[in-house]
């Protein structure tokens, strides 16, 4: 099986979940403590990818979400081969950030690069504010597939990631 | 003013002290590293290896992706790259913050090679990190705030509505009741030879104090459920006579109104630790409900199921009136919800939210089934008491 590296970002409003997706996904661990990216943290994970014959070691890099996704976008996104992008079930206003970080991609050239939207947060969706039908149409705006997520039971975690993998790979077999 | 001596000694100290927080890589044109100072060799992916002679992505995975970028300030097409705050774990499984940030290693139009300035910048970065968090939380709890402030005012603005139905529905049995009323003390002679009979009138002045009464029940639930007081008082009972009882008092009224009552009931008791008043507050509401909605004529059916195998019992209450819009049956146990159609018809949208807080205090779940045109039917299971 051929092993390739491939850098990824994960993108999204602040408080999101991103660095617990990272964690879950990495590590396999939960915290509920919330603490606030600043910059970018790399971790790394292979996954398989037996219908590709890959092997892919993932590069995901944490980036700090909120208002200075202008200069952290257009810094640190050289050379990503993906990206996901991700929302919380619980606050509307996360999901409009979504489409903000997909025009900022647009901006600095990475029209088409693959991605995946998660919706994060799902074991609360008790206080859900986001409908199916709004995640779907951000979802066909910006052609990505999308997936719930939860950080913190795992839910949709691995199942995000593989499909960016699988996008990646199979984007890579085309070009 | 210092000898020669003690300049050179704080010299070297000061080297030492950068040492400490400054790592230094030179790269040669091929992006492999050539020479390492200070805290580089510590920093690189794999510390117990020497990485002299390593590519230099392959040392420091942040750097991985950015090749084309390194290239770009080799050709002197781009002055510098600089990648601000990145994150590592450190040994205790706290985080310490680095800037990188490469330079061509001479100022010519194309350079032999690059260096890598990467400096430890945690005291600064913790700084950051507390004000960033910091700010974070108070997004968050204004977003919660207004979130919370817009759901007061919304709410508001149904109390202001929900009085003003309330004044409206009040007034309107009482007016009934007092017509009637009126007409049987002014008719002179036999009352049975008047434009109405007196089982008719009687009728009516029963249906119409049957509604007054629950409009005067839920707004007093309504008050008590705010409160945090809206007390239950269970015992073991069989939850099939509070049902009967509410559905004796109905048939009176429906008799009247082309509307049929079947109630289907098990002949041994089924027992339930449950309020019987409770019980028949939600039995009133259900039936009421269906009679307001079926008009001149139809059919409800109320239903006791028990299964004992899932220790639960369930209350049907079905209908065949105009059924509800499947968009609106999620709203429908909301407060002060009413269906658009509902409109024409009185009521206060609390009864249903009254029916459903009744049923989750008797640890019971409370759904809906209903098409448009065919009807509707509630559904109220609860646990079947094991107690002797």
């Amino acid at each position: 099986m051929k092993t390739i590296q491939k850098k990824i970002c994960l993108l999204g409003d602040f408080s999101v979940g991103k660095s617990s997706l990272v964690r879950q996904f990495v590590e396999g661990e939960f915290s509920d403590d919330y603490l606030s990216t600043i910059g970018v943290k790399i971790s790394r994970k292979p996954v398989e990818l037996p219908e590709n014959q890959v092997k892919m070691n993932l590069l995901i890099w944490d980036l700090a979400g909120g208002d200075d996704y202008s200069k952290v976008t257009s810094g640190y996104l050289a050379g990503a081969a993906g990206v996901v992008m991700v929302c919380d079930v619980t606050r509307k206003s996360t999901l409009s950030m979504v489409k903000v970080y997909s025009n900022q991609l647009n901006k600095i050239g990475k029209v088409g690069i693959p991605a995946v939207l998660l919706v994060n947060k799902f074991d609360l969706q008790d206080d859900r504010e986001i409908e199916d039908e709004q995640i779907e149409n951000i979802s066909a705006e910006l052609q990505c597939p999308w997936h719930f997520s939860s950080a913190k039971t795992g839910e949709g975690v691995e199942a995000g990631f593989a499909s960016l993998a699988n996008l990646i790979s199979s984007k890579s077999k085309t070009t | 003013m210092p000898s020669n001596q003690s300049f050179l000694s704080s010299e070297s100290r000061a080297f030492e002290l950068l040492s400490n927080r400054i790592g230094v890589v030179y790269i040669n044109s091929d992006q492999i590293i050539e020479s390492t100072q200070g805290i580089a060799q510590d920093l690189s992916l794999d510390r117990e290896t020497n990485i002299v002679s390593q590519p230099l992505t392959e040392s420091f995975i942040e750097l991985f992706g950015f090749e084309d970028t390194i290239d770009s300030i080799l050709n002197g097409e781009l002055p510098y790259l600089e990648l601000q705050e990145v994150n590592r774990e450190n040994e205790s499984g706290g985080i310490d913050y680095f800037d990188f940030s490469i330079y061509p290693a001479d100022d010519k139009e194309s350079s032999n090679g690059l260096v890598l300035l990467i400096e430890n910048i945690t005291n600064r970065g913790k700084l950051m990190q507390s004000t960033v968090q910091q700010r974070n939380e108070l997004k968050l709890a204004q977003q919660e705030l207004s979130q919370a402030n817009a759901e007061l005012h919304s709410l508001n603005e149904l109390k202001s509505i929900f009085l003003s139905m309330a004044a409206h529905d009040l007034r309107s049995p009482l007016s009934v009741i007092t017509t009637y009323s009126d007409l049987m003390m002014t008719h002179k002679g036999d009352l049975n030879e008047g434009p109405f009979k007196p089982r008719y009138v009687f009728s009516r002045i029963l249906e119409q104090s049957i509604w007054l009464n629950s409009l005067i029940d839920d707004i007093l639930n309504l008050n008590m459920i705010e409160q945090g007081q809206f007390p239950i008082h269970t015992e073991k009972i069989d939850i099939q006579l509070p049902l009967i009882e509410v559905a004796n008092q109905f048939r009176q009224v429906l008799n009247n109104r082309n509307i049929s009552l079947k109630l289907n009931v098990e002949q041994n008791p089924i027992w339930v630790m449950a309020d019987a008043n409770r019980i028949k507050q939600i039995a009133f509401n259900l039936i009421g409900n269906s009679a307001k909605f079926l008009g001149d004529s139809g059919e409800i059916e109320v239903s006791v199921v028990a299964d004992p195998d899932e220790n639960k019992v369930d209350l049907l209450f079905a209908d065949d009136g105009p059924g509800i819009p499947e968009k609106q049956q999620e709203q429908l146990f909301q407060l002060f919800y009413r269906t658009p159609g509902a409109s024409k018809f009185s009521g206060t949208g609390l009864g249903l939210y009254i029916v459903k807080t009744i049923t989750e205090r008797h640890e019971g779940t409370i759904s809906v089934f209903s098409k448009e045109k065919e009807g509707t039917t509630f559904k109220i299971s609860l646990p079947i008491s094991t107690k002797e």
